[in-house]
């Protein structure tokens, strides 16, 4: 497909971009730039509507509700990092192992994935915080065993696909070690799809993370996170709906920015596009 | 010291059917036997699909999945070797595709420095190393090409370029697979001089894999041709071009006269 208005396209890629940077700008210098202490309650000033004191207003137990998006965005984006980095690893090591060994031990490694590829996903993370506990921690153990397995299979298709090539037939005749041939060769080849892929499942990540929190699962009051603040706000939408507005506007800004921003490294990325772009 | 032999013995290398009740083993190279002596080249000729390269894969130890070597032995200066153990050190190797022969992310020095580091030569030697073998295949006088990308070099430069590299391991041995194949003319004949100028002054042992009978008038000291995954007559190339005793051996010989017209 060649996109019609490619300015355009790389225009909305900006604005993703800058969103994504100050999310990820609050996300690290957060805690020091709230205008209140996201966790002081002021229980004579419920419900404030936006206003210079309070610019988003407060929520039921009077605490600024601007202070606390920010706050959020640490837990909310750090804990999609987390999950990001492990299940990465995950993926990379053994969908590695098995595409660069093959024979028996890809076999069983294969199988392994599929029994955790057969559960939905959430029933999965359902099931592991049943077993281990509501708490942070848990819910990112929880979103990695149920998504790592992806990554895993994508990782082995990958280098399956390089380990053909001349080139790696040639540095194996010419006595290079796997080791070598993998960080060489191989490598170079996964990484960049590979980023593509986490970056859209960075607002996937964050969906799960803010929903499980949202289940009351995750994250527990009163730490500042948006799906807790969504729970929380959950009492009061027919009277105070702004409450439920702001945090979700968050997540929804966050889903979208990131997506944006894989699909744009994808589009750059895919050599099978760069032909229609005329690149 | 006597001169060093690079023999495989008995190859067989059988892919398999899969039918409802077992595995079906298919021959594609059936007790093949190649002697390879230093300074003398031996061309292996035969028609597509005849088994040339895989002969030269179970050599190696690098045949493609679903293939395997159901017998054979590999033999270095007469003792028993495991062939994993030569790749880098006692045989080196050109493949077809210059193109594809390299990794596009990767420079010619960065290819130079992984060949370099089975040899166990780091540093300024090997930079040294690297420089020589480039000049020694007509590389040298441009300083840039140890940081060109492969896309910055045409098929004859990158075909030169993997020469040298098989010649920073200083492998006793080359096994090159159709190396001119994929060459203009101007770029086949001067990668046909160079190895049989590395043959001459470096006393290479040269395994070509060619169906082009050209090729093995101009270089070799010795012919194999293969059929069907059989080497159906071994013999010196003036003996085969005078006397080809075997129908395969005869059928090329036609055809590359037909094909060039020589009467």
């Amino acid at each position: 497909m060649i996109p019609a208005g490619f300015p355009a396209r790389s225009g909305s890629v900006a604005v993703a971009g800058a969103l994504a940077a100050g999310l990820v700008l609050l996300a690290l210098v957060g805690p020091l730039a709230t205008p209140h202490d996201p966790l002081a309650v002021d229980l004579t000033r419920r419900f404030e509507a936006p206003g210079f004191a309070h610019l988003l207003g407060t929520d039921h137990l009077g605490r600024d509700i601007l202070s606390r998006l920010i706050a959020g965005a640490r837990t909310t984006l750090g804990s999609v990092l987390a999950v990001l980095a492990l299940v990465l690893g995950l993926g990379l090591a053994v969908g590695g192992l098995s595409g660069m060994l093959g024979g028996r031990i890809d076999a069983v490694l294969m199988r392994l994935c599929d029994v955790f590829l057969t559960v939905p996903t959430f029933v999965l993370a359902l099931f592991m915080i049943g077993a281990l506990g509501t708490g942070l921690v848990n819910v990112v153990a929880a979103i990695v065993l149920s998504h790592w397995a992806w990554y895993a299979r994508i990782v082995r298709g990958l280098v399956l696909e390089l380990k053909t090539r001349d080139y790696v037939l040639a540095a194996r005749i010419a006595g290079a070690p796997p080791l070598a041939i993998f960080a060489e060769h191989v490598l170079p080849g996964v990484v960049p799809p590979l980023a593509a892929l986490a970056t859209l499942d960075i607002g996937h990540m964050a969906l799960h993370v803010a929903g499980l929190s949202f289940l009351g699962l995750g994250v527990q009051p009163p730490t500042p996170e948006w799906g807790v603040m969504i729970n929380d706000a959950r009492a009061f939408f027919w009277t105070r709906p702004l409450l439920v507005v702001w945090p979700g506007l968050a997540i929804a800004l966050a889903v979208l920015a990131f997506n944006r921003l894989g699909d744009a490294l994808r589009d750059r990325l895919d050599p099978t596009l760069v032909a229609g772009r005329g690149l | 010291m006597s001169a060093r032999t690079l023999r495989a013995e008995g190859l067989t290398v059988e892919t398999w059917r899969e039918t409802r009740r077992a595995r079906e083993p298919v021959p594609l190279v059936r007790d093949a036997t190649l002697e390879l002596r230093e300074g003398e080249v031996l061309a292996l000729v035969g028609a597509s699909g005849s088994g040339k390269s895989l002969a030269c894969a179970a050599l190696l130890d690098v045949l493609p999945p679903g293939t395997r070597r159901r017998a054979g032995c590999i033999l270095l200066d007469g003792a028993e070797t495991e062939p994993a153990s030569l790749r880098g050190r006692a045989v080196a190797c050109v493949l077809q595709a210059p193109r594809t022969a390299f990794n596009p992310l990767r420079t010619i020095g960065d290819h130079a420095g992984e060949t370099l580091s089975v040899t166990g030569l780091r540093g300024a030697a090997g930079r040294a190393a690297m420089e020589q073998a480039l000049a020694e295949v007509g590389l040298g006088d441009d300083p840039r090409v140890p940081d060109l990308y492969p896309f910055q070099m045409s098929g004859g430069m990158l075909q030169r370029a993997m020469i040298a590299l098989a010649l920073l391991s200083r492998a006793p041995f080359l096994v090159a697979d159709e190396p001119t194949t994929d060459l203009d003319l101007v770029a086949q004949a001067r990668v046909l001089d160079l190895l049989a100028g590395l043959v001459r002054e470096r006393g290479l042992g040269l395994l070509i894999v060619t169906h082009d009978l050209g090729v093995v008038a101009r270089l070799a000291d010795q012919v194999a041709v293969m059929e069907e995954g059989r080497i159906v007559e071994t013999n010196t190339a003036a003996a085969l071009f005078a006397h080809p005793s075997h129908l395969a051996t005869r059928a090329l010989l036609a055809a590359h006269r037909a094909l060039h017209e020589v009467p």
